[in-house]
């Protein structure tokens, strides 16, 4: 039992800093982006591919990966997405046809092959438990990006700001803030974050064309649950989901792993949606 | 004098359009003759036909009432599933079925909207998305009645009871009935009172309430009609491949969204966008699979979203939307103010799906 | 001296024309009212000054340069502030946050900290709320916290739009006194107000805004006494 709370945390971690970029895009300025998942993706081949070709450490391709995926956020806002600022029907469909586009490039180029970086970092033993290191690493970075994320965003200036573009665009622009900038710049981080996460999940996961898509609903799942734009609010979301996963695998069945986190996220959605670390009635704005 | 003026021009441009319609039904209805030994080419024309109909469907919903479900491979699963069950199990004809199936539909849909109609836009999308997921990962876990992720294979048995034919022609001609059949309802929802509230609650939901306007119950009325076909869509599907695979059947990219990015492409909220989507992409869609598919797998795909970008961002009303705006430019410039005013008499949809 | 300058604009909406050939000049200092029925075209005016909406002809001019194609955020940096209609406050931001993002312009970030103390000074209610996230404010309360936000971008004209809509009379009565205490500092100031009466009574100069148009100008005691104006503003 032990064991699956432990790997349930481990699992939160990771459903925590998936989330993190969208938390940014959709949480705070409400851009709605069913290509999170794929940018995951892409940041994951990216990381395995520079990986590979270089010969260095995974770790290090965050040097490259981040900043990569930092300009790929901003080339989709700054000619894609704002074209559609004031449409987040518009949005959706842009940004699902961003997920077939990048998923499907990917699949003729890898012709649908699967891909693992071999590197084994080995297990910690703590007593009777084991900890994978690959998926510690990533729980300690979680955290850590939480609090860089939560500092960004209440205490520093251009942190208000995009938080004030989003609660009331008309007004941050009259008072002179550059709104579309804001938004470019917040897509860029979200999808930068996306890029820190793509590089801790390589080692992990199994890379393919298609891994993104279950990270979208995880993710899209751990901002509502956890409030819009509440970065404390996804890092709680991704623990509970992680937990309510590993836990229903071992007590319910393992094929059905996922259903008391969908039942949860419904029931959240439908009853509370300012999640459950929001303020009520935050969710409104932007989205309606 | 003008006012009388005006209203024939409605009426002889309403009949025009019926004209340009049957016309080009009858068109789609003889080209499969013309093409009646080619075996790839029918498969090309069932499935054009089959996806015009479900975007159809979807449309009544998703276009009408602006409410942009990503989980209707949900009811067309429940199509498939129950004819397929009951067909292997019980040796049910699919021409029986494919009502019970319906009835599972609508109630499944009631369930489903009982809490979703609370929400908006893309929240809606959201969780009927995470529905679909949570509804295979059901289907997979409960084999005893659905054959879990093996899925089921479906025994060669041709004749009319079994829905099963030797010539794929009378499949072709199934999938043409109904393409009708949806034209035909969505033509008399939109001609309704349902097709006015549906469209009043698309514009402006809140708004709709001071009009007397239900909002829960009209969205619930235009599921009802639209999940009905969707899953008498997926009756008919599951009898034509004979093999109900739930990664495919109940699959988000290749069903449920597949609906959505057809009517988007078409023109959403109009009769003919899903119709004219799904001819034009159905078609591009296979034969690229088959050139590009063949040499890079996905490349088929890379272009059907790229389009979708293309009209999300530039040409927001769709096929049909575009294509309309553009004449009546044209003719604006022709004959003045005069026209514009006729048209604004006509019922047709205005093709700007913007959810409240 | 006249400080902005409003030349022959036509502002349209798609087609719809909402301003249509105006023409306005503001001295500088004091407070100058604007009034006119819901849809004269004010707000509009506002923003089309602000830069957020464009004119499709005519020229606006403020201390003497071109501003008609600047953005927004140079406008504010030349010395205007908007108090935007319904406050235009970032509800989940703190008091303090709010104000501080007024100080957006080069010259005024140097000075934000200064600025702010002066604005507590002004609003001390706003320096015991400085923690509180502004959604939690009372009307009044807001209202100071948008014209506070608009003081520290150190402006020279400071529009105000509806500054008095939807308060309890006594805090009208504060908003007003506020305003004209601004002006005694030696601020230029605009003021839009459907309560015309207040509003011109404190005001040197007024316009009256019909459909888009500029039909009546004078001092505020001049508007204040014209009979028709009383008709078809006061009712009386």
């Amino acid at each position: 039992m032990g064991q699956i709370i432990i790997s349930g945390i481990l699992l939160g971690g990771i459903y925590a800093i998936v989330s993190y970029g969208l938390t940014l895009i959709f949480g705070v300025i409400r851009v709605i982006n069913f290509a999170h998942g794929s940018l995951l993706m892409v940041g994951m081949f990216m990381a395995y591919y520079l990986s590979k070709g270089m010969n260095l450490n995974i770790y290090l391709m965050m040097l490259i990966v981040v900043p990569l995926m930092f300009i790929l956020g901003v080339l989709i806002q700054k000619y894609l997405l704002s074209k559609v600022i004031n449409e987040p029907d518009m949005q959706l469909f842009v940004t699902f046809g961003l997920l077939l586009l990048f998923e499907n490039v990917m699949l003729a180029v890898t012709k649908g092959e699967f891909f693992s970086l071999d590197m084994n970092m080995g297990t910690i033993p703590i007593g009777s438990l084991v900890l994978d290191w690959g998926r510690l690493i990533n729980l300690v970075a979680a955290i850590v990006l939480a609090i860089l994320l939560l500092l960004f965003l209440n205490h520093t200036k251009i942190g208000w700001a995009i938080r004030a573009v989003s609660q009331n665009r008309y007004a941050a622009g009259i008072i002179g803030l550059r709104v579309e900038r804001l938004y470019i710049l917040a897509f860029g981080l979200g999808s930068a974050c996306i890029g820190i996460a793509a590089v801790l999940l390589t080692p992990i996961y199994t890379i393919f064309p298609h891994v993104g898509f279950n990270f979208v609903i995880v993710s899209f799942a751990v901002v509502i649950l956890g409030g819009l734009g509440s970065i404390p609010g996804a890092l709680a979301g991704g623990m509970i989901i992680g937990l309510l996963e590993s836990l229903s695998g071992y007590l319910i069945a393992p094929e059905l792993n996922q259903i008391v986190w969908y039942l949860l996220f419904l029931l959240v959605l439908f009853f509370r949606p300012a999640g459950l670390f929001g303020i009520a009635g935050s969710e409104e704005g932007g989205v309606k | 004098m003008s006012q009388s003026n005006s209203i024939q021009t409605a009426n002889s441009k309403l009949s025009k359009n019926k004209i340009y319609a049957v016309a080009g039904l009858f068109i789609l209805c003889i080209v499969p003759l013309l093409l009646s030994q080619e075996q790839y080419y029918l498969d090309i024309v069932f499935q054009a036909f089959l996806f015009a109909a479900l975007a159809s469907s979807w449309n009544i919903i998703g276009g009408f009432g602006g409410q942009h479900s990503f989980g209707h491979a949900i009811f067309f699963g429940i199509g498939a599933y129950t004819t397929a069950i009951l067909f292997m199990n019980y040796q049910i004809s699919p021409w029986i079925s494919i009502w019970i199936g319906m009835l599972i539909s609508l109630f499944v849909a009631f369930i489903i909207a009982l809490p979703t109609f609370r929400l908006r836009g893309a929240f809606f999308s959201i969780a009927t998305l995470i529905i679909n997921q949570l509804v295979l990962v059901l289907v997979l876990y409960y084999k005893e009645i659905t054959n879990g992720s093996q899925g089921i294979l479906l025994p060669y048995e041709p004749s009319f009871k079994n829905m099963i034919f030797e010539n794929r022609m009378a499949f072709v001609y199934i999938a043409f009935s109904f393409m009708l059949i949806t034209i035909f309802v969505s033509y008399i929802v939109l001609k309704n009172k349902l097709g006015y509230q549906l469209q009043a609650v698309r514009e402006n939901q809140d708004a709709s309430r001071i009009l007397g306007v239900n909002p829960f119950w009209v969205k619930m009325n235009g599921l009802f009609i639209s999940v009905a076909l969707t899953s008498m869509g997926g009756s008919i599907y599951a009898m034509y491949i004979r093999f109900v695979d739930p990664y495919l059947i109940l699959s988000v990219a290749e069903i449920g969204a597949m609906f959505v990015l057809i009517t988007m492409i078409g023109g959403m909220g109009t009769l003919s966008g899903p119709i004219i989507g799904a001819i034009l992409m159905m078609p591009i869609d296979i034969l690229l699979r088959g050139s590009l598919g063949g040499v890079r797998p996905g490349l088929n795909i890379v272009v059907f979203s790229l389009l979708l970008i293309i009209v999300a961002l530039f040409f927001k009303e769709g096929i049909v939307g575009t294509v309309k705006n553009k004449l009546e430019q044209r003719k604006t410039k022709l004959l003045g103010e005069y026209s514009v005013e006729t048209d604004k008499t006509r019922n047709e949809v205005n093709p700007n799906a913007e959810s409240s | 001296m006249v400080i902005l300058e409003i030349k022959n604009i036509d502002v349209y909406y798609g087609d719809l024309q909402v301003i249509n050939n105006l023409s306005l000049s503001i001295e500088e200092g004091g407070i100058t009212s604007i009034v006119g029925a819901n849809g004269a075209g004010k707000s509009t005016l506002m923003n089309c000054i602000l830069g957020a909406i464009k004119p499709k002809r005519g020229k606006i001019n403020f201390n003497g340069q071109d501003i008609t194609s600047q953005k927004t955020f140079e406008i504010v940096e030349r010395g205007i502030s908007l108090v935007p209609e319904g406050r235009g406050l970032f509800p989940f931001l703190t008091v303090e946050e709010n104000l501080i993002l007024g100080a957006i312009s080069k010259h005024a970030k140097s000075k934000t900290r200064e600025n702010l103390d002066r604005v507590y000074s002004l609003f001390p209610r706003l320096k015991e709320r400085s923690k509180q996230r502004a959604g939690s404010l009372s009307g009044g309360e807001q209202q100071m916290c948008s014209i506070g936000r608009a003081l520290i971008a150190e402006p020279k004209v400071i529009l105000l739009d509806e500054p008095s809509l939807g308060l309890a009379p006594i805090m009208v009565k504060t908003v007003m006194d506020t305003i004209e205490q601004l002006a005694m500092n030696g601020y230029t100031i605009i003021l839009v107000e459907q309560n015309v009466m207040t509003s011109l009574g404190i005001s040197k100069k007024g316009y009256v805004l019909q459909e888009g148009r500029v039909v009546m100008e004078g001092s505020g005691a001049a508007l204040l006494a014209n009979d028709e104006l009383r008709k078809s503003y006061l009712g009386v």
